[in-house]
């Protein structure tokens, strides 16, 4: 039978605030446990908590970029339930009144552009780290309260790969808005996929499970793809899907059993008394967006529109926000943009790739390297000389003095260059019968011969037309 | 509206975590069905038309707090009604299988 996949994506995201949601305790990773954690944050009594401006900030700057309806007053909820990473008992949250809603993104895959409708956005806190070992556990509660947004889709992704794009587009946007730092292997950005599939024509929605806490992109796909053919093995067999809840084993690839999904379990909501409604100033609204940062749709746009850049070039770069900072400062300093983006995305990615170095860490400045691409665009320097004076320049040298000295040895006389063209064709016979019996690549290989007794100072495109015209020459005299 | 009864209760209070003897499960009966008894009197307050309250004063504010850090706790503070800690952790039994 044919069966259609219906995927849902539920992300909570850390914001990168000073302090904590509710109270004024420090914001800090990788510290000593239970060190950053005030008396509103252990739910002590007689404390109250008080609205952090800054997540309130970060969260409308997140319904903005997602085109999203912005409720102008904050209220929140209480979600009751007992777990020792909660110490109030209960986590503050926006049940009933999301900061936003019906938004949307738009996913690139394969050239097909596809909406995903986004139903809302809310802020809330999030729990107390915990591990277990042997028949303890421990708890850190310096998590405790950090902000968090939760977002959550429509269910209208259909495979892996839309679920991988989705997430990574939001990943991507939340960065770029600065809001967190959305690293998914440290969990400030996690997710839980809800997977369902159902006969190709029915109507009604199959019996869905949800896979907790994926760590990467790649692992949302990999974990989608699984559990789809997990059900449909199911449904083949003439069987029933349960509803429960899943996590992703990465060494095997599957998704395995966590727990079954109670009836649902009552969180008895309430509006949350000790956070009375608050009226968001108009104003302020409006210099959060006034004051957007550029983002990763509108840095892919500009790339294609203004630059000329391919998909493909665009693509690669807006996906490193730090990689697509460096490119942009290098554009202040040079026009040649293709060239920049070429040498970038090859020998500089390269580089940086092999010794893992992050674009801001780059010894090389944007202005040497933008002035290298000006010397190969006006062909001061040949392409081949460019690659070695790169190398160079990636280690910090200054890029002016080798493009003057590479200009400086080139050899453009085309007299001498005639006398090792012969030279050449002399001591290559092999290659020179392979040309005249039409294979082209031969010039290849002598052009190769060439820039090496040259060292590399001249232009590759004029010694391939100096050895084609000497031997068709020579073929012509026979 | 059905009268609580003594297994309620006891239902109740093991919900919530906590041991009642069956004397103060009696004692809790009867409190309750006197509450009961008073709150049944607002049942004859027509609210016909009357939108539910949240917060008694339903009044809105703009208050905001600064994200600006204060000192927290000092772990030592931070743990002290903690039974059992190790390394600076809160160590509980077990919570997962």
């Amino acid at each position: 039978m044919k069966y259609r996949t219906t995927v849902g994506v539920e992300i909570h995201c850390e914001l990168r605030t000073e302090t904590k949601m509710f109270s004024s305790a420090p914001v800090s990773f990788h510290k000593v446990p239970n060190s950053m954690v005030n008396e509103i944050d252990l739910a002590l009594p007689g404390t109250l908590p008080s609205v952090n401006k800054k997540a309130v900030e970060y969260a409308l700057a997140a319904c903005m970029a997602l085109d999203m309806e912005i409720d102008p007053v904050v209220r929140f909820d209480r979600k009751n339930y007992y777990y020792p990473d909660l110490p109030k008992g209960y986590q503050i949250t926006q049940q009933f009144h999301p900061v936003g809603k019906n938004g949307h993104v738009f996913l690139q895959i394969d050239g097909i552009k596809k909406e995903i409708r986004i139903e809302r956005l809310h802020m809330e806190e999030d729990t107390a780290q915990m591990f277990h070992k042997g028949n303890h556990t421990y708890i850190d509660y310096n998590r405790a309260g950090i902000p968090l947004i939760e977002i959550v889709s429509a269910p209208e992704m259909s495979s892996g790969n839309e679920a991988a794009a989705y997430v990574e587009i939001l990943r991507n946007t939340l960065y770029y808005l600065g809001v967190s730092d959305a690293k998914m292997e440290e969990g400030s950005l996690r997710c839980d996929i809800n997977v369902s599939v159902r006969p190709w024509d029915s109507e009604k929605l199959g019996v869905k499970t949800e896979i907790k806490n994926l760590n990467s992109i790649s692992n949302i796909r990999k974990a989608v793809d699984y559990e789809v053919s997990r059900q449909i093995e199911i449904l083949d067999a003439g069987k029933e899907v349960e509803p429960v809840t899943l996590r992703f084993e990465e060494v095997s690839g599957k998704t395995v059993f966590m727990r079954r999904k109670e009836e649902s379990v009552d969180y008895r909501y309430f509006p949350e008394p000790n956070i009375p409604a608050i009226e968001l100033d108009p104003e302020w609204i409006g210099l959060i967006r006034a004051n957007l940062p550029e983002l990763p749709e509108q840095r892919r746009v500009r790339y294609l529109r203004e630059y000329g850049l391919s998909e493909y070039e665009a693509g690669v770069l807006v996906q490193d926000k730090e990689l697509s900072d460096y490119f942009d400062k290098m554009c202040a300093h040079t026009k040649s943009y293709k060239t920049a983006s070429k040498y970038l995305l090859t020998g500089v990615l390269g580089y940086m790739n092999a010794g893992k170095i992050r674009p801001e860490d780059l010894k090389m400045k944007p202005a040497d390297f933008a002035l290298l691409c000006d010397a190969v665009t006006d062909k001061t320097v040949y392409s081949s000389q460019a690659k070695s004076i790169l190398t160079e320049i990636l280690e910090g040298a200054d890029a002016k003095n080798l493009i003057q000295s590479a200009n400086k040895g080139k050899v453009s006389d085309i007299g001498e260059l005639a006398e090792t063209v012969k030279q050449v064709i002399g001591e290559n016979p092999e290659a020179v019968k392979d040309y005249k019996s039409g294979k082209d690549r031969a010039i290849g290989y002598l052009t190769g011969k060439m820039m090496k007794k040259t060292g590399g100072m001249a232009d590759p495109a004029v010694i391939s037309r100096l050895i084609k015209e000497e031997i068709d020459k020579s073929e012509r005299e026979w | 509206m059905a009268d609580l009864t003594k297994e309620q209760v006891l239902e109740l209070a093991h919900r919530l975590m906590f041991d009642l003897s069956g004397e103060e499960a009696e004692q809790a009966v009867k409190e309750f069905t006197e509450l009961e008894r008073y709150l049944t009197l607002l049942r004859r307050i027509d609210t016909e038309g009357v939108e539910p309250m949240v917060l008694p004063f339903d009044r809105r504010t703009a208050f905001l707090r600064e994200d600006e850090p204060e000192k927290p706790l000092t772990q030592e503070d931070a743990l002290s009604n903690v039974r059992h800690k190790e390394d600076g952790y809160a160590v509980l039994p077990r919570v997962v299988k």
